[in-house]
């Protein structure tokens, strides 16, 4: 074969460039500690690379939401912890309240000792985390959860969400517990509220209940107070009752008709007529245990007429500032005759068993937090096993064999010295040189 | 003997000559094109005898020069290409540039506000984390224009160089004519031609026609569109695209008329870099567009289900993306394209990631040309759109059209395609209009809101069981269906309207609206089913008015769960979380947001890589080519020593000839003297 002079010098330079072009990259590849420094190196790899990244940094913010979460939930565990504590200090005081050798002016002692725990438990409740937020108010972060009412109670303000925090690709946690789940356990007397109370007059239009209109559970009157109507509930459930008063027509008195829900009657009867000068009459339907004043308006209506309501039972709850108000309100009443010593009696035992049932609630949230706690130490070490296999695989794709890289190199290299010396060498023979 | 001196004379002029031929060719043996000569001779027949010498000619071999051209046309292609592509492969992939990490720093800032929706820093946190990722897309946009913008100049100035190049090519035509009917073998004028030819092809490749029956060569480029004929060069002119301003088309000139021949260059520097322009560049932007769209518009939605830090129902996050596409219509239409047509994003999850072409036929007649895949939808394709339903609601795959009045509406791929003529005449047979619903989506990329506080963590129901229920009842999962019902953005969050659910007896339950709690009513569902013993499914979801809820555990009579507006929710995280899980979804293309990414940088790469790999190949051929070429033409200095050689003894020996034929004279002389 014909070799052309410039051929030979092209192909010499071009080897030499291949050369330097395979070392180039070689070095680029060790000084960086990379296999992989574009896509185009390993196109399937480095589409792997960038879902093992994402991988490695959505653990690192889970391991974040970990801390964060633990420190929350820390936090609660200690302020419940504190609750507790004060819970079993009023326990002590109601069990003190209750010993008859007291005098009213002790037992004055230990309401205002109550009082200062009753504050202090009222702190904790609504104790703010560092970011400024109520941690027991739920989603309201910035409403005060617990506030004193005009009755002498404490009203919750907060609502019903707990806060979930990501701390896996599809594991979450809850972080936060509202105050109503804690603290609002106690339960409270049986009520009814009355709904669509409405009155049918023989005329229409349909116009709003009469004044004064209203029906109420009739007090405890059985052992361990629990009246008729808190039995009849626990029964057959809280389910919406219906009353329909009918005035008289004609010689018909005037009568009354309570039903359940799905229509059976509990009670009926004549309603007999207001008595002067308040002009009311109070009613007594038992069972279930309710009775209805139709009010002063009763002399308003005429013949015909309907009274419509719907009576809703509930039972609302109560937390531990409104056992301690109660317990205040009792041992400050002086004792002076042998009822009002059952009664003490009475309200002592009462309150011992409801601070009771409020710390049960706390205890309850307590184990549910070392779970949590138990939870969240778990996933950060699964967490921590995820993010070291996700590190050694992108290792595998990315990162440089630096042995073979370097023992690469070294070939490199002396293919690149064995071109110039063979390129210095061909140039040098010529045949002009003979002439 | 004096036969012998004449002899021994053209053997001293052929050396003569043969000696010139060689240090002719010593001294191009750098000059590129140049071929080697040699010195063609013959022996005269007698009476005369001797030498003489025919011509001076190139050694040159056609096929290996077409070869070489050829070779070099695809070679030059591969490595504009790969040149281009190589430098989209490192900005998609860099730490620094990538979307993909900008995605994660985005998200990673956000369960910030997950782990603290309260929190003002942490809010203006994700607020800054997200313009940093809009800033991204607008960045990784400009760039992408950048490279477009190099492609156009670098287009213009190689179509300049073919045409002053062709000139050239046409002139030396005329000149070598015109010597050879002298007898003039314009060896180097050929050579730089020749020359001229390897830098055509090297441009944008094209064919040669060479040696039927004349000296001349003749180039086309394209389909044949005649490049340079005889001594006649056309013109090759650059022009902006048509329509897409962002695009060029290359066109010849012939004869007074102008015919584009931007898609039949596929070789040379310019096929290169028209294909890394079809392939690579403009799909990248569109997918980016894409991506840009549906990320947008997948947070907005979400988004706008939430209520803000300040018990407001949120607007959008980043700019309302539906309307970023463009229509264009062709300079060669016919009828006017009314500047009220449009093209309207409607199903984000739809979008495809490619132009359209709508290409007008006779009597309403239409072929829709999805670009990327070349998919063609006609009018049989498409049913008739529902007139009932909202005019700006998403119909798949259907028409409305009114073909007198030149007015056609689509519904494909997600976008709603409104075009209309401005004379209200029908649309003329081949018209054409090319609609981007995609392109612009990363450079029109950016945050609406201004405020931390605007990002919308909460969800806008509360869901309360009552406190004083004994089954087990529980709400999980709400999820919002129309965020409207809970008030327009910047309205105070509202309930349509607030609803309790009380259980009956037999475990059915009846719905009731609370507006006024003491006077509780029929809650009036929008789907018009009855408000009382409505069947309890334990963990199914119970659809209402704007929002729907699961429900699970077991009730026990009179069990109540309400659900009401999310007034001062400052600490609810339910829509942060939602959000955040944008992340994991496949929102794109049946991908995630990096999923399609990483598919992009993918698919970027393999196309870099096997264009790295034909780099390979084709400069191997072209290698080839030319060392086949070399080796003919080339100029070999050993050759030429021993040429010289040669030469030099042919002229001893031929002086020697006349020394003795002179001696063999003066002999004789001497004899007769």
């Amino acid at each position: 074969m014909r070799v052309s002079s410039l051929q030979i010098f092209n192909n010499g330079v071009r080897n030499m460039q291949t050369g330097q072009t395979n070392l180039a990259r070689s070095q680029e590849q060790i000084s960086t500690g990379k296999n992989l420094n574009r896509p185009s190196d390993d196109p399937v790899a480095a589409a792997q690379i960038l879902k093992f990244k994402r991988e490695l940094v959505a653990n690192e913010t889970f391991s974040e939401n970990i801390s964060v979460s633990q420190r929350r939930l820390e936090l609660e565990e200690l302020t419940l912890q504190q609750i507790k504590d004060a819970g079993d200090r009023l326990s002590e005081l109601a069990i003190r309240g209750s010993n008859g050798t007291m005098n009213d002016q002790n037992r004055a002692g230990i309401a205002a000792e109550v009082e200062q725990v009753q504050q202090f438990i009222l702190g904790l409740m609504n104790t703010k985390d560092s970011q400024g937020e109520y941690l027991f108010a739920g989603a309201k972060g910035h409403t005060e959860p617990f506030v004193a009412n005009a009755q002498g109670g404490f009203d919750y303000l907060g609502d019903d969400e707990a806060r979930l925090i990501q701390t896996g690709s599809s594991s979450y946690v809850q972080s936060t517990d509202s105050g109503r789940d804690i603290f609002q356990v106690v339960p409270s007397d049986v009520e009814v509220d009355l709904l669509n109370s409405v009155l049918t007059p023989l005329i229409p239009p349909v116009v709003a209940a009469p004044v004064g209109f209203g029906v109420s559970v009739i007090a405890a009157t059985e052992v361990g107070g629990t009246s008729e109507f808190e039995q009849y509930v626990s029964a057959n459930g809280k389910q919406d009752l219906s009353l329909t008063v009918t005035a008289a027509v004609g010689a018909t008195p005037a009568s009354y008709l309570l039903a359940d829900s799905d229509g059976n009657t509990l009670s009926s009867g004549a309603v007999p007529l207001p008595v002067a000068p308040a002009m009311t009459s109070v009613v007594d339907m038992s069972p279930p245990g309710l009775s209805f004043d139709l009010g002063d308006s009763i002399a308003n209506l005429i013949d015909g007429d309907v009274v419509t309501t719907t009576i809703r039972p509930e039972q609302p709850r109560h937390s531990l500032l409104t056992v301690a108000q109660d317990l205040i309100t009792a041992l400050k009443t002086p004792i002076t005759d042998q009822t009002s010593r059952e009664l003490l009696a009475a309200d002592m035992a009462k309150a011992i068993d409801e601070i009771g049932a409020a710390l049960d609630g706390v205890l309850e949230t307590q184990t549910q937090l070392g779970g949590r706690l138990v939870t969240l130490q778990n996933q950060e070490s699964i967490n921590a096993d995820l993010s070291i296999f996700t590190q050694a695989a992108l290792s595998n794709l990315e990162d440089l064999d630096y042995a073979a890289a370097i023992a690469k190199f070294s070939f490199q290299e002396v293919a690149l010295q064995a071109a110039q010396q063979t390129f210095s060498r061909v140039n040098q023979m010529s045949l002009f040189n003979f002439l | 003997m004096a036969g012998s001196i004449s002899i021994a004379l053209q053997g001293l002029s052929v050396a003569q000559r043969g000696f010139e031929v060689a240090s002719n060719n010593i001294a191009n043996v750098n000059t590129p094109g140049y071929s080697r000569q040699q010195i063609d001779l013959s022996s005269r027949a007698a009476p005369e005898q001797g030498v003489q010498i025919l011509s001076v000619g190139r050694v040159v071999d056609a096929f290996a020069t077409q070869q070489h051209w050829s070779s070099s046309a695809a070679f030059k292609s591969t490595e504009s290409f790969s040149f281009f592509a190589g430098q989209i492969d490192d900005l998609l992939a860099n730490p620094n540039t990538s979307i993909s990490a900008a995605v994660d720093e985005f998200f990673g800032g956000l369960q910030t506000g997950v782990d603290d929706p309260s929190s003002i820093p942490n809010r203006e946190l994700i607020v800054a984390q997200s313009e940093a990722l809009a800033r991204r897309f607008v960045e990784i946009d400009r760039q992408l224009r950048a490279q477009n913008d190099s492609v156009n100049s670098k287009l213009g100035s190689s179509i300049n160089e073919v045409n002053e190049m062709a000139g050239l090519v046409a002139s030396l035509n005329d000149k070598i004519r015109l010597a050879d009917s002298r007898g003039d073998a314009a060896n180097e004028l050929k050579d730089q031609r020749d020359q001229l030819v390897l830098s055509i092809s090297e441009q944008i490749g094209g064919i040669v026609q060479t040696g039927t029956g004349s000296t001349d060569i003749n180039l086309y480029v394209g389909n044949g569109q005649p490049l340079v004929v005889g001594g006649n060069a056309s013109n090759l002119v650059i022009r902006q695209g048509n329509p897409d301003i962002n695009d060029v088309d290359i066109v010849v000139e012939v004869n007074g008329k102008e015919i584009s021949v931007r898609d039949q260059i596929n070789e040379g520097e310019v096929g290169g870099m028209l294909a890394f322009r079809d392939e690579v560049l403009v799909p990248a932007w569109n997918e980016l567009g894409r991506l840009a769209i549906v990320f947008a518009d997948t947070a907005n939605q979400q988004h706008q289900q939430g209520v803000d830090l300040d018990g407001k129902m949120a607007g959008n996050w980043f700019a309302d993306p539906v309307n970023v596409g463009d229509v264009k219509a062709f300079s060669s239409n016919n009828s006017p394209l009314s500047s009220i047509s449009n093209v309207v994003i409607r199903d984000s999850g739809l979008l495809q990631s490619s132009d359209y072409q709508v290409k007008f036929g006779k009597n309403g007649a239409f072929a829709v040309t999805r670009i990327s895949d070349g998919e063609i939808f006609t009018q049989a394709d498409f049913a008739a759109r529902d007139l009932t339903q909202p005019a700006t609601g998403y119909q798949d795959m259907t028409i409305d059209q009114d073909v007198a009045t030149g007015q056609l509406r689509l519904n494909l791929d997600g976008i709603d395609i409104d075009l209309k003529t401005s004379n209200s005449l029908e649309f003329s047979d081949t018209d054409k209009v090319l609609i981007q619903p995609v392109r612009f989506g990363a450079e029109l990329m950016e945050v609406e809101l201004s405020s931390g506080r605007e990002l919308a963590f909460a969800s806008p129901v509360r869901s309360e069981t009552a406190v004083d229920n004994t089954g087990t009842l529980s709400t999980g999962n709400i999820a919002i269906t129309d965020p409207v019902q809970f008030g327009d953005p910047g309205d105070p969050v509202s309930i349509n309207p607030p609803v309790q659910i009380v259980f009956n007896s037999d475990g059915t339950y009846n719905a009731f609206d609370i507006t006024d709690p003491s006077n509780p009513v029929a809650y009036v569902f929008d789907d018009a089913s009855a408000a009382t013993n409505r069947t309890y499914q334990e963990g199914a979801a119970i659809a209402f008015n704007g929002f729907e809820v699961v429900v699970s555990g077991k009730p026990s009579p009179g069990d109540k769960v309400s659900f009401t507006a999310n007034a001062d929710a400052v600490s609810d995280n339910r829509n942060a979380l939602q959000l955040s899980d944008l992340q994991q979804q496949s929102l794109v293309d049946g991908a995630t947001y990096q999923d399609n990414y990483g598919r992009l940088v993918e698919r970027i790469g393999t196309q870099t890589s096997v264009s790295l790999i034909n780099l390979q190949a084709n400069e191997t051929i072209m290698l080839n080519a030319e060392s086949v070429r070399n080796g003919i033409s080339g100029v070999n200095l050993d050759e030429e020593a021993a040429n010289i050689i040669n030469f030099q003894q042919q002229y001893q020996a031929a002086s020697q000839v006349i020394n003795t034929a002179r001696n063999l004279f003066e002999t004789l002389l001497s004899a007769v003297g």
